[in-house]
């Protein structure tokens, strides 16, 4: 084969390792390792596996299919049948204006926002995104009950724990691309991230969608850069008080909007000049509390998959902190 | 405008703010926070109960300075404090009895963010009791999903992975279910506050032929939500996620999680829909033949299996099935006795899901039925405890259990000339020879001698431990909770024409 | 029809074979891309409805966040290679390994 054949099916590297994405493994365990295997060819020889594995793939397999598809279809049916007889899109049904209209109209001048969404999610509803908010929060909490390293899950012997805690295995800050695009790259995403959450009111974003790309931004270097940098300046305590100062100011400027409200009682809060940064009342500050925890909550995600804890060994020493 | 008419705000915005509080506090700083805090709460919603039953009269609640449909809103009436008053007691009395297993089940590291999970709960069932608009329904209805799923994992035993994830996958198609009727509700009647779409839903049906697209719209958010309580074809999570879970989370799980969703969609009913366009259609007959296939289902499979947790998980399935035959049923009688067997088997089902652990544990954590015999001599309390759930859910008189089969029979009598009234006299005849056959024989089995002589090498070890689980820290809490919880029972029992007032002067005002 | 609608259609039935073929392909590794090639057609959709938030907010998301932490599960539990047919004996494997490991009489 000539030389092009060959790097095309893949027999030589023509970048000479450059671009190899992982190192090899710390400490493997061969002896456990082989003992385990030697066992497992064992337990394949026996009649009860075999008959195990007959079994588990003819059980009842016929009748899950059939009612998976009945219903499947039936319900593919009925959505069909009930999207016919909804109103068209973009025409103006009579029974559904009395809503919106006051949205539009009024929108500007109640919320003080010129992006009508913000204004909706943001005041006329805000209950609604007080939930939501508190929604990504339940799940950080119950991604980090699963997945985070305590003493009780590290005492398995199931998995090559030394190489887990340290994720070296997989670390891919040793690529070309990673640095020299991450480098470019980190930096225009968190700039872009702030732009988005800090003009929530004025042209499309805000808190959700700016949260998201700054988590983006944070998933990107430490990918790039290896969890060393990210821990210098993102520990658990960094993450936790966060979400807890972000989280709690919003319920309780949402608590004291809400029982204002209610109650008839004025709330001062300046409405302010459309169109400027510093306009539109709460909206500002509350899309700050939402972009720093979503941002947050997006890069927790991404560092207990990777290497079951956020920010620091704190697990690896087997010690509980804070 | 009274002040207490504020007391339902604080109790989701400050259940909220201590969901994220307890992520940074120490474990017992957490537990005894939300302990505390529960106390506080069952105090605010005592006063709200009080205030609405001596006013007789409902509030409505604006959340910011915008009015109806453009704003949100919250409502609290009679039968909405009752419910939420319950919940918090039977909440308070989980943790508080639980909590000698959630320090064996869980890291020492991550018992706070169990009590942040807790409160996250806490937060989500009371917002589906006030809530007076879909789609915040829909936005607490995903807190209370991912927190109970948070509440199963918690375990980290590989059965309770796998109940878990069970769990989690069946309880999202349920909420996307859920919120797909939602959004077919909006897009015909354009609004989201329940009782402006009241009106709309009547006015769209007065206009053209649309009865059949917004019948399928309340049948797709019906069985969303049926999935997610148990419902008949969906009941078969219940027995694992339920038997495999620390013993506080499955008491909640079984009491409350589900009746929050059940309570929802009778909230829906009554007031985004109205009763009136509801019965109609075929959606209550539905609910009706569903739910006597769960009762009958429910009791046949209690019977076969031969572990404990197995047996109640299946018996929660049957009891679920009571409270959608009484919506089925149709008439002000049937819900009547919906939500009181909603109460009932709220307390009853957290204490028999508090005290079998212990009897479990004093038969060295063994499940199947064989070990656990004579386990109730070992443990007097925690057999006292699950003797007295299992009588109340055959139907003892002077026990909560009779109280609702009385209900319900009252109800079926009313209607005579129906053919419902055959059926559900036959089903509670036949589910209560079912709940017979197992609880009773579980009760006489845990009683019984066990078959070894007691001198063997397993009574002694049996009685070693459970020496040892007498001394246990923890133990005091279970007591008095359990203790608790069948004087609530009781009072459900000797004085239901109480609670059926209250449920009356509720309903006349819930729509 | 404009320009404008034949081409909306044509992205809703892209998006259809997506969510079909995402089910029918058996490499995980080809579903979790297909999957963010959803996200991504799904976010053109929300831009060509006049509804950017949305659109911002699907793609960073669904394209970016969520198609990553797939991707970083994948490689966890080392079936980036497998296929769907592979699974049942994974699993009698993983519970036979246990099995091997701890020894009998423990219980679960």
């Amino acid at each position: 084969m000539t030389s092009f054949e060959k790097w095309f099916y893949g027999e030589t590297d023509v970048l000479n390792h450059a671009m190899d994405e992982a190192r090899e493994p710390d400490s493997p365990d061969h002896a456990r390792k082989e003992r385990v295997k030697a066992r497992l060819a064992e337990i394949r020889e026996t009649e009860q596996y075999r008959e195990r594995v007959e079994n588990s793939r003819k059980e009842f397999r016929g009748l899950y299919l059939a009612v998976t598809a009945v219903g499947a279809i039936a319900l593919i049916g009925v959505l069909l049948y009930v999207t016919a007889c909804l109103p068209e899109y973009g025409a103006e049904n009579p029974h559904t204006l009395e809503v919106i209209t006051r949205y539009i109209e009024k929108g500007l001048e109640e919320t003080g926002a010129v992006n009508i969404v913000s204004g909706i999610i943001l005041d006329y509803r805000a209950f609604d995104t007080l939930g939501e908010s508190h929604v990504l929060f339940t799940a950080l909490i119950c991604s980090m009950l699963l997945l985070r390293l305590d003493r009780k899950n590290m005492r398995s012997d199931h998995e090559d724990y030394y190489t887990v805690r340290t994720d070296k295995f997989f670390d891919l800050s040793a690529d070309q691309i990673f640095r020299r695009v991450g480098a470019f790259l980190v930096p225009s995403i968190f700039i872009f991230g702030i732009y988005v959450v800090l003009n929530g009111q004025v042209s499309p974003g805000g808190g959700f969608s700016g949260g998201a790309i700054l988590g983006a931004g944070l998933i990107l270097f430490s990918a790039s850069f290896g969890f060393e940098k990210v821990d210098r300046i993102f520990t658990r305590k960094v993450s936790s008080i966060i979400t807890l100062c972000s989280l709690g100011f919003y319920s309780f400027a949402k608590g004291y909007v809400f029982f204002t409200g209610a109650n008839g009682i004025e709330n001062h809060i300046p409405k302010g000049t459309p169109g400027n940064i510093l306009s539109g009342g709460m909206i500002l500050p509350l899309d700050i509390a939402v972009g720093l925890v979503v941002g947050c909550t997006m890069f927790g995600f991404y560092s207990l998959f990777r290497r079951g804890s956020i920010g620091g060994n704190g697990a690896a020493t087997g010690k509980s902190s804070k | 405008m009274a002040f207490i008419w504020n007391f339902p705000l604080f109790t989701i915005v400050l259940s909220l703010f201590s969901g994220a509080l307890c992520m940074v506090l120490r474990p017992k700083a957490a537990r005894y926070y939300t302990i505390i805090y529960q106390c506080f709460l069952i105090i605010l919603v005592s006063f709200v109960l009080w205030f609405t039953v001596t006013s007789d009269s409902q509030f409505t609640y604006s959340m910011g300075e915008f009015p109806a449909p453009w704003g949100n809103e919250i409502r609290g009436g009679v039968l909405e404090s009752l419910v939420a008053l319950a919940m918090l007691l039977v909440l308070l009395a989980s943790c508080v009895a639980g909590w000698h297993f959630l320090k064996i089940d869980i890291d020492e590291s991550k018992i706070n963010l169990y009590f942040s999970v807790i409160n996250l709960i806490t937060a989500a069932l009371m917002s589906l009791v006030w809530t007076n608009d879909i789609f915040t329904g829909y936005v607490f209805l995903e807190i209370l999903t991912l927190s109970a799923c948070g509440i199963t994992i918690v375990r980290e035993v590989g059965r309770t992975t796998l109940a878990a994830v069970k769990y989690m996958i069946l309880n999202l198609m349920g909420s996307g279910l859920f919120l797909l009727g939602v959004v077919l509700l909006y897009d015909f009647t354009g609004q989201l506050l329940m009782v402006p779409m009241k009106s709309a839903v009547a006015a769209v049906l007065t206009d053209s032929e649309s009865m059949p697209a917004l019948t399928l719209s309340v049948a797709i958010m019906t069985i969303g939500l049926g999935i997610k309580s148990g419902l008949f074809p969906f009941h078969f999570w219940m027995p694992d996620s339920y038997g495999w879970s620390t013993p506080a989370s499955a008491a909640i799980l079984s009491s409350l999680v589900s009746k929050a969703y059940i309570f929802l969609l009778i909230k829906i009913y009554y007031r985004a829909v109205g009763i009136d366009v509801i019965t109609q259609t075929p959606i209550l007959k539905m609910l009706f033949v569903l739910g006597i296939c769960g009762i009958i289902f429910g009791s046949v499979s209690a019977t076969s299996p031969d572990t404990l947790p197995r047996m109640i998980g299946f018996s929660s399935a049957a009891q679920i099935g009571y409270i959608y035959m009484g919506i089925g049923i149709g008439t002000h009688l049937g819900f009547v006795a919906a939500l009181f067997q909603l109460l009932t088997h709220m307390v009853t089902k957290a204490l028999v899901f508090l005290a079998a652990p212990y009897l479990e544990e004093a038969s060295d954590n063994n499940i199947k039925f064989i070990f656990l015999q004579g386990a109730a001599r070992r443990d007097r309390t925690a057999g006292l405890y699950f003797t007295f759930g299992a009588l109340s859910m055959v139907g003892i008189p002077c026990l909560g259990g009779f109280a609702m089969k009385l209900m319900y029979g009252q109800a079926a009598i009313s209607d005579p000339s129906s053919a419902k009234m055959f059926i559900i006299m036959i089903t509670l005849a036949a589910s209560s020879f079912l709940n017979t056959l197992y609880f009773i024989r579980t009760v006489i089995r845990l009683y019984s001698d066990p078959e070894e002589k007691a001198s063997s090498e397993r009574q002694k070890l049996y009685k070693a431990q459970a020496e040892n689980a007498k001394r246990a820290e923890g133990r005091r809490g279970f007591v008095i909770a359990g203790a608790f919880l069948m004087a609530l029972n009781l009072f459900l029992g000797l004085f239901p024409w109480i609670f059926e007032a209250l449920i009356n002067q509720g309903l006349a005002m819930f729509s | 029809m404009e320009i404008r609608e034949i081409f909306t259609i044509l992205l809703l039935i892209i998006l259809i074979l997506c969510a079909i073929a995402v089910n029918f392909t058996k490499n995980l590794l080809s579903a979790v891309v297909i999957f963010m090639a959803y996200s991504l057609i799904m976010a053109i959709v929300w831009a060509m409805m006049r509804s950017p938030d949305l659109a911002i907010t699907e793609a960073a998301v669904g394209a970016g966040v969520s198609g990553t932490l797939f991707l970083v599960t994948l490689k966890k539990v080392h079936l980036e290679d497998k296929i769907v047919s592979d699974l049942i004996e994974i699993d009698l494997d993983e519970s036979e390994e246990e099995t091997a490991e701890v020894g009998e009489g423990a219980q679960v």
